[in-house]
């Protein structure tokens, strides 16, 4: 750590910062391009350049920490993860070799172009979503659109029924706090017994979809996998879905969710929009840029690595401020602003890059284009209910927004 | 010797371009593990040591070897 910044005033997790990131991450970004978080045992990289040579030196980093614990877990919280939940890095926390064939496997099943042929199917829920919520004076967009949306996308994907969806989004919530939270004692164990919940249901499924196919994406690795014997295995699909069942839908939630928001903070932005409908597909790379879905992802250090002068040792723990490198000076002009026009929002760092680059990608983009083409033909008049109180997760990976009242007719028209 | 009829600013925007899209895509000059573009569906010319890349965000000339984070798999 020596000549390494202390970052005393940063923590993730505060209050505060899961309520704005992008304040505190430029306080540190300004003052340095690497940080030591102490009471994590983290270092903090909030320059955009340094993320995206970590992203794609593999040589050098590791994603075996991606999804483990921010925070250790309690004992009493770990024996009941130890009780039942044997997951392995598979897909965003692994490495090579390991990554390869599970890597190979989803982008087998999972191709872009089969993921735009969904566009119509998803069109159709998405459409009778925003026209439910039309009929609305106030509605809570998050559990009227931003979660139901990805959730239905993600769920009906691998084959979850739909009857189960109420309780992923328990699990799925569990899990973002046990890995990326600060939890108490009890809090821990508690999520941990989800946790085990969660990964038992998937194990289940699974095990349904070994016996009888359906038309899904379950069922597709495990035909990948029967071909492919020495590379893929039945475990390597529960975790793989395991991974997909959190991964498919949290993330475009909260794009989606954080999107809506930021058009309607900035009106003329929306105003925008709705003057030019071709805008759009910009329109959400800028949302992505400007208040993503990630705030942090992590790595772990193979090697000493320099990086603005200071040496990350090997073995070390490093956070990587997507929120902060997207909102850097040196290549996003006017940083703050949020601008549907800005000409490179898609270099964005929101989906990864490299190696790691999200896998659903397409669908992310997708979904979030429709939502957006959704509102402007059906809710033009959308507006945010005033002075409300804005609660985010508290944890340190995901930008979660876990309410946002609107009035999908206006203001206006709820007074009337 | 440079022909002084050039315009040095052709120059610049074309590097700045085609920085730009080595960081978009991701793009290297060597093989990702076994994938690479000559075994990527958008490579249009399998068996050329360089050939056309249709990505909608590259469609630009690449190399056999080279790789992108778009690389997608060959149609079965």
């Amino acid at each position: 750590m020596t000549g390494c910044p202390i970052a005393h005033g940063y923590d993730p997790l505060a209050a505060s910062t899961v309520l704005d990131p992008h304040t505190a991450l430029r306080a540190v970004r300004d003052e340095t391009a690497v940080a030591y978080l102490p009471d994590l045992d983290h270092y903090i990289v909030t320059r955009y350049d340094d993320i995206e040579n970590i992203l794609l030196d593999r040589d050098s980093w590791s994603a075996s920490i991606a999804s483990s614990p921010l925070v250790p877990l309690c004992p009493a919280a770990q024996a009941v993860l130890d009780s039942g939940y044997t997951r392995v890095p598979t897909l965003n926390n692994a490495d090579p070799p390991r990554h390869t064939p599970m890597r190979k496997a989803v982008l087998t099943c999972m191709t872009p172009r089969r993921l735009r042929a969904l566009e119509p199917s998803l069109r159709e829920c998405a459409r009778d979503l925003v026209h439910a919520m039309s009929g609305h004076d106030v509605v809570d967009f998050v559990d009227a659109v931003a979660f139901p949306f990805p959730g239905f996308a993600a769920f009906s994907l691998l084959g979850f029924p739909e009857t189960d969806t109420e309780r992923l989004r328990q699990w799925s919530g569990s899990r973002v706090l046990l890995t990326y939270g600060r939890l108490g004692e009890e809090e821990q164990v508690m999520v941990a017994a989800d946790i085990v919940a969660m990964w038992k249901y998937v194990e289940g499924h699974v095990a349904r979809r070994v016996a009888e196919r359906g038309d899904d994406l379950t069922s597709d690795l495990l035909t990948y996998a029967d071909g492919k014997p020495d590379q893929v295995t039945q475990a390597d699909v529960v975790n793989m879905v395991y991974s997909m069942a959190l991964a498919g839908h949290e993330t475009t939630c909260n794009t989606i969710g954080n999107g809506v928001l930021a058009l309607l903070t900035h009106r003329h932005q929306w105003q925008a929009i709705l003057d030019d409908r071709s805008l759009i597909p910009n329109a959400v790379e800028e949302i992505l840029r400007f208040d993503g879905p990630v705030i942090n992802h992590r790595r772990l250090a193979k090697v000493d690595v320099d990086i603005g002068g200071i040496t990350i040792p090997a073995g070390s723990k490093v956070m990587m401020g997507f929120a902060s490198g997207d909102r850097d000076p040196a290549l996003f002009p006017s940083p703050d602003t949020f601008d549907v026009t800005r000409e490179n929002a898609e270099l964005h760092l929101e989906f990864g890059k490299g190696a790691h680059l999200c896998l659903g990608i397409a669908l992310a983009r997708m979904e979030t284009r429709i939502i957006l083409e959704l509102l402007a033909e059906l809710t033009p008049n959308i507006d945010l209910v005033p002075d409300q109180e804005l609660h985010y997760s508290a944890n340190a990976l995901f930008r979660s927004l876990q309410q946002l009242m609107v009035a999908p007719n206006g203001n206006a028209a709820m007074e009337v | 010797m440079v022909d002084p009829t050039l315009d040095p600013a052709v120059d610049q925007a074309r590097f700045t371009a085609s920085q730009r899209l080595v960081r978009l895509a991701a793009l290297r000059g060597t093989p990702l593990d076994d994938d690479s573009c000559a075994n990527c569906l958008y490579y249009l010319e399998p068996g050329a040591p360089l050939a056309y890349c249709w990505h909608e965000k590259l469609q630009t000339l690449v190399g056999c070897q080279w790789w992108c984070h778009f690389w997608e798999m060959t149609e079965e």
